[in-house]
């Protein structure tokens, strides 16, 4: 039996959700478009904000609106070409719907009772009108300020399985591309959702993009296979609420940068209790205390960096070496049964 | 063939006593390597430590047939095994080979791998060495040849145990670091300890590294999609 507030958000969701009405109110935000896109394919000054997002209640669609362009309209003020919010983000606008907050609620809560369940439900109720709403709006977002946006993810159904499917907007507002979640937290274990089947690089205006959520950074190869590919930046977050794994996420990001020579965006949440932030990892020799951390920022805002993808290009006396007679003797042993 | 609950490890400079209960040693030494000629005498002391003090004793690096390697005697003096450096720093290329093979020691004290030099930063060491059995690392390098932050130089060692879930022990002329697991501790950024004659402990009921390879295993197919990706 579904869940009554699942009922009461489906019956909301053609007003409170409804994309035309939300395309018409972004307009009348009268948003002046970002320069970063020109910076970053004419002078080849690359400006990327991430975001560590207030968990926040909405009672209409003009305040979620309003919230989410407090964070594009700062990273437009500070010139940047791409914005980098955390995954799951589009689970936010629930809290317009009749509800809404109490689905919210359930839906993140990991030890909810038969949540796999729950999803499907969630699925044949509200779950299409949010993904379109979701999809709509940052569509319209990145147009109007002609700036690309990795806009988290998603939970989408398709060919019969769920997935947690990242998409990256253009500055024309086009999806140029997606990543599903390749390594399940236990969270998405328990939702139902099935794991990704490839890792894709996005070619953006501010470099080649590869999209790696929570475990999925835990493992070099993924990072190495996204780097072989032509990746230059990863974007990751983390969904937990627990300091540890956040601090774990944090620090294998700092990792795969480093053995990779590659650049991480990281973006999050803001929990409380919990010390999470929205960073620019670099490989440690770029970085002043060779800690990693080129720069980051703690309050729930949108963080600035700029990038200098040439210097990617360093030669590293420590990592440069390769043995691929090792790799080859070795890989069916390690990755085939 | 591991009949052991704790292990003991410890570091000590070049044939100094190790302590009582040690089970192996590992020498924190300031020359970067033996050349072939003293290597064989540094192995012959290492053999008759070993006997001495009835301990399993991890030797300096030496060079051997092109390759720069470790070896490991068992506490009846008998070398049951080596390991060459499977990657060379810069200083390094051109005067060694890169070795090919990764060899776990299987012993009564635990299975183990010798990273030899930088091989600790490349993660697909660690890696085969733990799909191997490997529950603990000993990482022994030698960090002047290359100026470098004390942070940097513990990149590798803390990689190498949180992505696999094994302990590592990381070995250098200035002291020792020893990194537990994620599993079971969040990651310290310790420095390099220049205390000699500590006993660090791998416990391996809490080595928990089946949860790290679970998850690996979860979703297999997309590293054999890409195997010829990783296999550069």
């Amino acid at each position: 039996m579904s869940d009554i507030n699942l009922k009461l958000a489906a019956l909301s969701a053609g007003i409170k959700l409804n994309s035309s009405r939300a395309i018409n109110e972004i307009k009348m935000l009268d948003i002046v478009p970002s320069t970063g896109y020109k910076n970053a394919t004419i002078h080849n000054r690359i400006r990327i904000s991430s975001t560590k997002l207030e968990k926040k209640t909405f009672k209409n669609m003009k305040e979620y609106l309003q919230y989410l362009n407090f964070y594009l309209n700062a990273a437009k003020e500070n010139g940047s070409a791409l914005i980098v919010f955390p995954q799951l983000c589009y689970l936010f606008p629930l809290t317009i719907t009749s509800g809404g907050d109490a689905i919210l609620k359930n839906i993140t809560d990991i030890d909810f009772k038969n949540l796999k369940d729950y999803l499907i439900n969630f699925e044949a109720t509200i779950g299409q009108s949010l993904y379109e709403f979701y999809l709509n709006v940052f569509r319209t977002f990145a147009k109007e300020y002609q700036m690309a946006i990795a806009a988290g993810s998603a939970i989408v159904f398709e060919n019969g399985k769920y997935y947690n499917r990242s998409f990256m907007f253009n500055e024309n507002g086009d999806i140029i591309g997606t990543q599903d979640k390749l390594f399940l937290t236990e969270y998405e274990k328990r939702l139902g959702l099935t794991c990704g089947g490839e890792i894709n690089v996005i070619k953006t205006s501010v470099g080649n993009i590869s999209i790696l959520n929570d475990n999925d950074c835990l493992f070099f190869e993924t990072a190495k296979i996204a780097k072989q590919q032509g990746a230059d930046i990863i974007l990751s977050s983390h969904f937990s609420q627990n300091q540890r794994m956040n601090e774990k996420f944090h620090e294998a990001l700092i990792w795969r940068c480093d053995e990779q020579s590659i650049y991480g965006i990281e973006s999050s949440y803001k929990i409380d209790n919990i010390k999470t932030q929205a960073s620019l990892i670099a490989p440690s020799k770029l970085t002043k205390d060779m800690s990693g951390v080129l720069s980051f920022g703690e309050a729930a805002n949108s963080h600035t960096f700029s990038l200098n993808l040439s210097k990617l290009n360093q030669f590293d006396s420590y990592s440069s070496d390769k043995n691929q007679t090792l790799y080859k003797d070795y890989s069916k042993f390690v990755y085939f049964d | 063939m591991n009949s052991k609950r704790k292990t003991v490890v410890t570091v000590v400079k070049p044939f100094q006593a190790p302590s009582y209960d040690a089970d192996i040693v590992v020498f924190s030494d300031e020359t970067p390597y033996y050349g072939d000629e003293s290597a064989i005498e540094h192995i012959y002391h290492c053999v008759k430590y070993s006997k001495e003090h009835h301990i399993y004793t991890v030797s300096c690096r030496f060079e051997k047939d092109f390759y720069l390697m470790q070896c490991v005697i068992s506490p009846e003096g008998k070398i049951i095994g080596v390991q060459g450096a499977t990657h060379l720093n810069l200083s390094y290329r051109g005067k060694f080979n890169n070795y090919s093979e990764i060899n776990v020691f299987d012993t009564p004290i635990g299975k183990f791998f010798i990273a030899v030099d930088s091989d600790i930063f490349h993660p697909e060491v660690a890696r085969i060495a733990t799909s191997k059995g490997a529950d603990f690392i000993i990482a022994s390098r030698f960090m002047n040849l290359i100026n470098d932050s004390n942070y940097r130089a513990c990149v590798g060692s803390e990689n190498a145990s949180a992505s696999n879930g094994i302990y590592v022990l990381d070995v250098t002329e200035f002291g020792a670091r020893f990194i537990t697991p994620f599993q079971n501790n969040c990651i310290r950024k310790s420095k390099i300890e220049p205390k000699f004659d500590k006993k660090y402990y791998i416990d391996f009921e809490m080595l928990k590294k089946e949860n790290i390879f679970n998850m690996l295993n979860s979703n297999k197919l997309i590293f054999q999609k890409y195997i010829d990706i990783l296999e550069r």
